[in-house]
């Protein structure tokens, strides 16, 4: 990942004085929304990456280009590559922008960083909007998964709570499968009970309000709240 | 003593199968489909029912007024556990002729007191 792309993102940004606001002057902006009519453009650049051997996914965040900008939308779909995308809470104010280094190769974890403080020494503070990376998520807040629930669970067996933590993994790993696929509510309620009953009770309760919202734009933070069971839950079993 | 649990979801599959086989004399089978849970009770009567709302296939209250319809299979005590929040979600269970409803998540004892006391019942009838 060059530093080309974070520059090009701070000058955008500076420009344009915040994230929202860029939506309004017509510049490029991260946005979950439907992909309007610029996504021709954002497929054929996942492909071209694709055919230059990049793994490339194109997530629900819309990439909305100013017209004659194919380079920095084509640097911004790089960052998409693996996995690797900010996440752009749009609670609250929503203006606060994650960069979540989960997931990020060791030389974009760095310029994350870098980027959430240069952007909260110009931005930051003001109108609250803070950039933070790592997520606040990932390192402060509950647990992932709340052990007394698990115990409870598993009545203090823990051959059977292996045995359970094994198959809400694998039918997490299914259900988010299906979810990437098909947003319905059967599926984020059937796995809500599961998160549940595991103690993974901030995913549940994500689980329990997408269920009546059904934004599939916030899949992402299911699934990342999901990856964080995951690597509480396999560290758990790996003791 | 023959249950059929009807729930779709392999991880409380798992979590409620354990902790009834904490019952003596008890075996429990599992449907993942509210269809096949009915086609299932046609084939082979069971003693007991536990099962979830939201089911492929089948709705679970659908499921439930379908089996106490039926002169066959109304006295079969049926148990509905759902994680569905609507208020009156437990009276429409019961408008369905569930014999009991209990809100997920649920403590495992107490899933377990709820059978057995529907089983004890059950042995009271017989007697």
């Amino acid at each position: 990942m060059s530093a080309d792309f974070w520059d090009l993102l701070l000058t955008a940004l500076e420009e344009g004085a915040e994230p929202r606001w860029l939506a309004r002057q017509g510049r490029w902006w991260l946005s979950y929304r439907e992909i309007d009519e610029s996504d021709f453009d954002l497929f054929d650049w996942a492909q071209s990456l694709r055919e230059d051997g990049f793994e490339v996914e194109l997530s629900p965040v819309l990439l909305a280009g100013r017209r004659g900008q194919p380079e920095a939308m084509r640097l911004l779909l790089r960052c998409l590559c693996n996995g690797q995308y900010p996440a752009l809470n749009v609670s609250g104010d929503g203006a606060s922008l994650c960069l979540s280094a989960a997931g990020f190769a060791a030389q974009v974890g760095p310029l994350a960083v870098t980027l959430a403080e240069r952007l909260n020494a110009q931005l930051g503070g003001e109108d609250g909007h803070l950039f933070s990376c790592p997520c606040p998520s990932t390192t402060t807040g509950p647990a992932p998964v709340d052990r007394e629930t698990l115990v409870r669970s598993t009545m203090g067996d823990t051959e059977f709570e292996k045995e359970l933590i094994e198959t809400f993994l694998e039918e997490g790993r299914r259900q988010f499968a299906s979810l990437s696929r098909n947003y319905a509510a059967p599926t984020l309620h059937s796995l809500k009970g599961s998160a549940a009953m595991v103690g993974a009770l901030r995913l549940a309760d994500l689980l329990g309000e997408q269920e009546h919202a059904l934004e599939k734009q916030r899949l992402p933070l299911l699934q990342a709240e999901f990856a964080r069971v995951v690597e509480w839950l396999e560290g758990h079993l790996e003791g | 003593m023959q249950i059929y649990l009807v729930e779709d979801s392999p991880t409380q599959a798992l979590a409620v199968k354990r902790n009834l086989m904490q019952l003596s004399d008890v075996k429990i089978k599992v449907f993942t489909d509210g269809l096949e849970a009915y086609r299932g009770v046609l084939e082979a009567k069971p003693d007991l029912m536990l099962m979830d709302l939201i089911l492929p296939s089948l709705h679970g209250l659908a499921l439930c007024r379908l089996l106490k319809f039926n002169l066959d299979y109304k006295d079969i005590p049926i148990l509905i556990f759902s994680s569905i929040t609507e208020s009156d979600i437990a009276d429409q269970a019961r408008r369905a002729g569930a014999d009991d409803f209990l809100p997920k998540p649920f403590d495992p004892a107490e899933l377990l007191r709820r059978v057995q006391g529907m089983i004890r019942s059950l042995a009271e009838a017989k007697a």
